[in-house]
């Protein structure tokens, strides 16, 4: 841990961060594709 | 498993509640940021990460600050990426008590209220206790058992009467609180990192210490995880005000996914300018209180009492919102008929829209918690030791709530694998493809911290919760299996369901 402690902490870091950001990329694709989903039906429905 | 057809209509969350059975009884008031704020008051980093943060630095020095949060956040994103596509699937007031029951039976989702009511309940009595251990000595009051007592009890007051008086009101104080969060956070890594002195940021991540004994370091490091593992509890709190959120099946699992990442931005920031202004780490250590000990060497004791101020408001925040979320999750519960004398605590106040009889008991329950530990410990003071106590509380709402959240999880995972669980239950807010690996890593963490904090030294925290779970598996299998039945809808009809908001509205 003397050693490599720095090298592990930047590099749990920058896991974290980009965990935290694909996630939340993902989960806003979800609520995009839902919508247009959603939108589709309506207009389907529509005509 | 099929879900209820989608309306875009701006009575759409009203619809969406009506399709699952439920009247619209709370006052749909609160906007996403209210929704986020009311969760990210509850993990509140001013509260858990102080008031662990000598049990963190005494297990595992400022590694646990510098990589055991970062570890321990990157978990939790996990579970609450899972939670968050839960709450968006199935948005009532009940959430993981209403999932399990949809999911695996009433069974499950009487377990999973309990194990949540247990882990909110230790959870507002461990805040707002550690809230008056800090208030009592600030206001001059002599630190007894009986003092913090009564400023316990006054906190409670005011929590519960605000809770009782008005979402409105609540959410106003919720908004604030998330703000002042982040601008306490704020004020103590300025005053920090332009006023003390500075370790180097290597020091961070390289300095093992402990004064645990008869373990190896590793070990001890893991126990000092729930520092920052309790200061991510309670998250669930914005899908327990779901049903008082707009738009509420997105902005309901953003609260719960934001206020998980954001307190971890904020929360690492703070403790790496805090740890690094650690001058003698010893001293520290074995100091009565850490943190402050940490600000009244590296600035001034003056300003050791102004940052006591700060966090002791933000425990005070922190109170309040694990107060709302713990009554709607009774008033859910017992909506249902899941818990004894159900109906008196489903009732709603007609003033105020708000689950009035729900709010007093969880106040109340919190108050008697302590008063139980404290009669168990004078009755028999060999053999319990008081300097555990607070650790035992906070990881019995620590495992509680892991487990509730854990439950439906795994039921989720079930129901994808036997072909129950399909695209068309998701709600609006959805992994996709990543939602079985993300439930699965969600669950492995849950399986690992559970058994980690009743190994010990944290052996208190397994035996009460232990007993805790025994007392209710018997009362389980004597006085409800086979009498309740899960979620019940209100009504059987839309008609009835407009007619029971109609008399409500009167």
């Amino acid at each position: 841990m003397e050693s490599y402690g720095l090298l592990i902490g930047l590099a749990l870091l920058a896991l974290v961060t980009t965990t935290a950001i694909l996630l939340g990329r993902k989960a806003n694709a979800g609520v995009k594709s839902f919508r247009e989903e959603r939108h589709e039906n309506f207009l389907r429905r529509k005509s | 498993m099929t879900q209820p057809a989608q309306k875009s209509s701006p009575d759409a969350d009203k619809e969406t509640l009506h399709q699952f059975g439920y009247a619209q009884q709370l006052l749909r008031d609160m906007g996403g940021f209210s929704n986020f704020a009311v969760s990210f008051s509850i993990i509140s980093i001013l509260t858990g990460a102080v008031t662990l943060y000598g049990t963190g630095l005494n297990a595992g020095g400022p590694v646990v600050m510098g990589i055991g949060w970062p570890l321990v956040t990157f978990f939790v994103l996990f579970v609450a990426a899972a939670l968050a596509e839960l709450a968006s699937a199935i948005p009532t007031s009940g959430a993981l008590y209403h999932w399990a029951s949809v999911l695996g039976g009433p069974g499950w989702g009487w377990a999973t209220a309990w194990l949540n009511l247990i882990g909110l309940v230790a959870a507002i009595a461990g805040i707002d206790y550690g809230c008056a251990q800090f208030l009592a000595p600030l206001l001059a009051l002599e630190e007894t058992t009986a003092n913090f007592l009564f400023v316990f009890a006054a906190l409670l007051l005011s929590h519960a009467a605000l809770n009782h008086v008005g979402i409105r009101a609540v959410a106003r104080l919720n908004d604030f609180s998330a703000v002042y969060h982040v601008a306490g956070v704020a004020v103590v890594v300025l005053a920090l990192a332009f006023f003390a002195p500075r370790q180097p940021v290597a020091w961070l991540f390289q300095k093992t210490f402990t004064t645990v004994k008869d373990q190896p370091y590793w070990f001890a490091f893991l126990g000092g995880l729930l520092q920052a593992q309790w200061t991510y509890t309670g998250y669930d709190a914005s899908a327990h005000t779901i049903e008082e959120t707009k738009n509420a099946r997105v902005s309901a699992p953003w609260g719960i996914y934001l206020s998980v990442a954001i307190s971890g931005l904020f929360g690492f920031v703070m403790l790496a300018f805090v740890t690094l202004a650690i001058g003698d780490l010893d001293a520290t250590a074995a100091a009565k209180n850490p943190f402050i000990h940490i600000f009244e060497h590296a600035l001034n004791p003056r300003f050791g009492q102004a940052v006591l101020w700060v966090v002791t408001l933000a425990m005070w925040f922190c109170g309040l919102s694990c107060v709302t979320s713990t009554s709607r999750m009774i008033f859910a519960f017992a909506r249902d008929g899941g818990m004894p004398a159900s109906r008196v605590w489903a009732g709603v106040s007609r003033k105020f829209r708000t689950p009035a009889a729900a709010v007093w008991l969880a106040s109340a329950l919190a108050f008697l918690l302590p008063c139980l530990v404290f009669g168990v410990v004078a009755a028999r003071p060999a053999a319990f030791n008081f300097d555990k106590l607070y650790p035992a509380v906070t990881g019995i709402s620590t495992i509680g709530l892991y487990l509730s959240y854990g439950i439906p999880l795994l039921l989720k995972v079930r129901a994808v694998r036997r072909g129950l669980w399909t695209s068309r239950a998701n709600g609006p807010w959805h992994l996709g493809s990543w939602s079985v690996p993300v439930n699965v890593i969600a669950l492995a963490w849950i399986a690992f911290i559970t058994v980690l904090f009743v190994l010990p030294p944290n052996e208190l925290t397994g035996f009460i919760f232990g007993g805790a779970a025994f007392a209710l598996l018997i009362f389980y299998l004597t006085c409800v299996r086979g009498r309740f039945h899960g979620p019940v809808p209100q009504a059987k009809s839309h008609e009835e369901l407009l007619q029971l908001e109609h008399e409500l509205e009167r």
